[in-house]
């Protein structure tokens, strides 16, 4: 684990290009009223899709493999990297959405002017279990047939965005024909705040066990070779 | 080798097949303290075997060992044997140099940022600066600084002399026979430029195609050969050549010295490396 927090420390620290760091700035956007949250949450594959671009088109990962490492420590780093990537990210959105609380907006706030699922605790353990979703399918895409390089980052994106946004559908249906999940879910009241927490707990599992998984099948398919 | 001593590097039955390209059998030695030369022309498979040995490339069979250990059992510590450098060395361009030196000091714990200062100052490198703005022959030169700066016994380099002037190339070959004077360091670097492989290798190793077409002593593999010509080209000539070139008025084939003395044929000299790999080429290694 040492190694890979090497590696998804030496990502930052050598590919990042700084002007990205801005786009960790959308976030904000869950101030924009009338905007879907879960649009802004999913912003982060911007970040990641540009970031990983950088590290493929400079070939990094291949000069990551002739250091001292072994292949399975090259997924895991990226792993790492693509977590530190979400997390930072959706710590952004987290307080763009404590900031839409309290922004005035006819008659009520921006938190409660916006289309779908609000952005009370719950929702971030939603956005952590999509974000799970997200890395299951990405993962070992990215890695597929043992070489990142010759993967396509662009499919393992699409397809990674696409079940995170069908799981998302999940509790938006949940949401709107269970009354239980939708008095959680899609309001701010107090009484259902340790529901919020618990949702919340159960996302960061969920999130955690599912990118141990991905991480897990990439790997077994990246050490199989190139 | 003296026997029983332990190689530097082995390298036995490589084998790695994209379908469009195959690796085939690829075997080859090199003795303790010395410098080989890994020739061969675009696409032969150099790189191919570098990245097998550095295992960035997983080779589909063949066993690669450093120093007597397997690289594939014990990847971390035999790793850390090597220093390897990338010719054009791309990756990073908006890494400062001395950032990537830093990051590579975490990989390797035995390296010496007193070596790395003096490898760049011996280089005129500018660690403050970005990769990207560096020259293609700074990159390479900073590349070569970077892996030599921890204590390796084995030093891979891809194409260190490319993209260098003559000046900076001569450089780099006195440092390679630098490395090699303690008797227990060795240098595989592979190159298509031959007179550099004229200047310091002691051995060689030839590639075209995926297979290697000779391994072994440099001075032995060109003195096995001989490059004649003459008017007529006879049958026996085109039998016994490796390859040869025809023109109206006379002709040069590339032989074995074993199938000297042939009819028809002039003049008989040694052939130099270019020479060697020019018509081992042409003849697609089919004749080894």
């Amino acid at each position: 684990m040492k190694t890979a927090l090497k590696l998804a420390s030496a990502h930052f620290k050598l590919n990042l290009p700084k002007p990205l760091l801005l786009m960790f700035l959308m976030g904000g956007l869950m101030c924009a009223p009338n905007y879907p949250r879960i649009v802004v949450v999913m912003l982060f594959i911007m970040i990641l899709g540009s970031l990983l671009g950088v590290t493929r088109e400079t070939r990094s990962e291949e000069m990551f493999l002739t250091l001292p490492i072994k292949r399975v420590d090259n997924v895991k780093g990226q792993a790492l990297f693509t977590v530190s990537i979400q997390l930072i990210y959706l710590l952004c959105c987290a307080v763009g959405a404590t900031v839409a609380l309290f922004i005035p907006f006819f008659g009520k706030t921006i938190a409660t002017s916006q289309p779908g699922l609000v952005a009370n605790v719950a929702f971030f353990g939603v956005a952590l279990t999509v974000y799970g979703v997200f890395n299951l399918a990405f993962l070992p895409l990215y890695f597929k047939g043992g070489n990142a390089t010759a993967s396509s980052l662009f499919i393992a994106c699409v397809v990674g965005i696409l079940c995170a946004f069908a799981t998302y559908g999940v509790f938006e249906l949940l949401a709107q024909t269970v009354p239980q999940f939708g008095k959680v879910l899609l309001t701010f009241g107090a009484d259902t705040l340790p529901w919020q927490f618990l949702i919340l707990f159960c996302g960061a599992v969920v999130y955690a066990a599912l990118t141990v998984w991905g991480t897990f099948f990439a790997a077994k398919r990246y050490v199989r070779g190139s | 080798m003296a026997s029983g001593e332990t190689a530097a590097l082995k390298v036995e039955s490589l084998t790695k097949d994209y379908g469009n390209f195959k690796l085939d059998k690829v075997c080859f030695e090199l003795p303790k303290g010395y410098v080989m030369g890994f020739v061969g022309r675009n696409g032969a498979g150099k790189s191919t075997t570098l990245s097998c040995i550095m295992r960035s490339v997983i080779p589909d069979g063949g066993k690669v060992t450093v120093d007597g250990e397997d690289i594939s059992e014990n990847e971390i510590e035999v790793k850390r044997k090597i220093a390897f450098s990338s010719g054009t060395f791309e990756s990073f361009p908006r890494a400062k140099g001395d950032a990537l030196a830093k990051v590579y000091s975490t990989f390797y714990p035995s390296f010496d940022f007193d070596k790395f200062e003096k490898l760049k100052r011996r280089f005129s490198l500018d660690g403050t600066k970005r990769l990207k703005e560096m020259s293609a022959g700074m990159r390479v030169k900073f590349s070569v600084a970077l892996a030599m700066s921890h204590d390796a016994k084995l030093y891979v380099f891809d194409e260190p002399t490319s993209g260098l002037d003559p000046v900076s190339r001569d450089e780099m070959l006195d440092l390679f026979c630098e490395m090699i004077e303690d008797g227990e360091s060795s240098v595989l670097f592979s190159t298509h430029i031959t007179s550099d492989l004229d200047k310091i290798a002691d051995y060689l190793t030839l590639i075209d195609g995926g297979r290697i077409i000779a391994s072994g002593v440099k001075n032995e593999i060109l003195d096995a050969h001989a490059l004649v010509s003459g008017g007529e080209l006879t049958d026996e000539v085109r039998q016994k050549a490796i390859a040869y070139k025809k023109t109206p008025l006379n002709y040069t084939a590339l032989l074995k010295k074993n199938d000297l003395p042939i009819k028809g044929a002039e003049t008989s000299v040694r052939p130099d490396i270019e020479q060697l790999l020019i018509y081992y080429a042409k003849a697609g290694g089919s004749r080894e």
